[in-house]
């Protein structure tokens, strides 16, 4: 029985406190939400449809039978992981960062004004490059011809290149850092063919494991083996134990460069 | 929340106390409040902003109320990641618009508490109007990121009750729980 209307009140009070707490209690359970998925929309097989401008990633993916990947001038592809294609022909941007591997089972080529950078390691059977290349501390392996192309340049910095066929119409420059010295080399394997045609240069501490030059270039190649020994053991080391014994620089008279150009 | 519910204990047990307002016909409000735990932000996202709502409250008896509604918030959702060697930040921001009615059935008079307490249950109807933009905080290229499922406007329906107490024949504070902007909305109404 109750004795007043203020009880009265009370009891109807104490009714909608407990639903309200019953009520907010089911709310505050049910408001667990699920997080979005984020994706990027123009990755793997789909680096073709990047829009002026933009950037697509290639992420962790073996896309080997599904045909040649291009992207269009003005775009980038930047790699992650371990990417394999069966072809790539770059007409803008492809960046290769440290830790990451790009193989390309057949051709890869960089188009007239494009740019590859490679600051982790590139395989590929073939390796046209018409466009500039940036390597820095990179290795870029091909198991045939490598050809660098008239009118464009592969910047290097403490970086190496092997190649089965080296062709340089284009230039090859090191980069000599001031704090950081270390020699390039490009190392020939299988045919060992090179081919240096007249025009081209070869500039700044790049060392080669070749002294046959087949080219037209008319430069001497001199043995600078000691020199390099004295200055770099390990990487001498390195490389007699490959079985080149014997290191060779091109003398271009070539003003040095200790930057490598921005990218 | 410990403390909201204090709050909320004490708005509804002060009536017992101070109670001396009055809900009627033709009644008319202005009803300004804020919002804990926002829901019409976007799943996965954290609020930036909380609720804050406006209304306009008509009395069309002494049991039957209609409002115009108009409510702001916003959040942010984070993505980190480590992509090809580089630290990837990218923030996308919500902004949500919150138009609305909202019809509310008194029950003071039914329960006798309407000289002290007006506890009130009602629904809404509103148009989540919602905006976002991405931004990268951190990283190299902009990879231009998408999220799946991506926030957009919508149509929204919810049901609410709260109670009013009447500080005096002008104010009022008011608590209510429900989906309408938040779980919970605490604030002040005017009568004008």
């Amino acid at each position: 029985m109750l004795t007043s209307g203020l009880d009265y009140i009370k009891l109807i009070m104490h009714r909608i406190l407990f639903m309200v707490l019953g009520v907010a209690a089911l709310s505050l359970a049910s408001c667990k939400r699920d997080e979005p998925t984020v994706y990027f929309p123009y990755q793997n097989g789909e680096i073709h449809t990047i829009p002026d401008g933009g950037t697509g990633i290639v992420s962790n993916v073996d896309l080997s039978g599904k045909g040649a990947q291009t992207n269009t001038a003005t775009t980038t592809v930047v790699i992650d992981g371990t990417v394999t294609m069966d072809a790539l022909t770059g007409n803008g941007t492809v960046r290769v960062p440290a830790g990451d591997t790009l193989i390309i089972n057949d051709q890869f080529q960089m188009s007239g004004g494009s740019n590859l950078i490679v600051e982790g390691v590139v395989i590929t059977k073939t390796f046209s490059q018409i466009g500039d290349v940036y390597m820095n501390n990179a290795q870029v392996y091909v198991s045939d011809q490598y050809q660098v192309s008239g009118g464009c340049t592969a910047y290097m910095r403490n970086s190496a290149v092997e190649a089965s066929k080296l062709i340089i119409i284009g230039n090859v420059v090191g980069i000599e850092d001031t704090g950081y010295y270390a020699y390039n080399v490009l190392r020939s394997t299988g045919l060992k063919y090179l081919n240096r045609a007249g025009g081209s240069s070869v500039c700044g501490p790049v060392v080669l494991t070749n002294n046959n030059d087949q080219g037209a270039s008319q430069m001497d190649l001199n043995d600078v083996s000691a020199e390099v020994k004295q200055k770099d053991a390990v990487l001498f080391e390195k490389y007699t134990a490959l079985g080149d014994s014997l290191l060779y620089k091109y003398e271009d008279a070539c003003a040095p460069v200790y930057e490598m150009p921005a990218y | 929340m410990k403390r909201l519910f204090v709050t909320l204990f004490l708005v509804f047990s002060s009536a017992a106390v101070f109670g001396q307002g009055y809900y009627g016909q033709g009644v008319r409000l202005l009803n300004f409040s804020f919002g804990v735990e926002n829901v019409v932000r976007p799943s996965g996202f954290r609020s930036k902003i909380p609720p804050l709502v406006a209304e306009f409250e008509y009395g069309l008896s002494s049991k039957i109320s209609l409002a115009g509604y108009i409510g702001y918030s916003s959040a942010k959702y984070d993505y980190h990641n480590n992509i090809a060697g580089t630290n990837y930040h990218y923030r996308w921001n919500s902004s949500h618009l919150v138009l609305g009615l909202k019809g509310a059935y008194h029950l003071g008079e039914w329960i006798g508490t309407q000289d002290y307490i007006d506890p009130y249950v009602g629904l809404m109807v509103g148009n989540n109007i919602v905006s976002v933009n991405r931004e990268q905080l951190a990283g190299g290229e902009n990879l231009g990121p998408m999220l799946d499922p991506m926030p957009s406007s919508h149509l929204m329906v919810g049901a609410f009750f709260g109670a009013r107490y009447f500080v005096n024949n002008k104010t009022a504070i008011f608590g209510e729980f429900g989906y309408t902007t938040s779980v919970l909305k605490l604030g002040l109404s005017m009568k004008i």
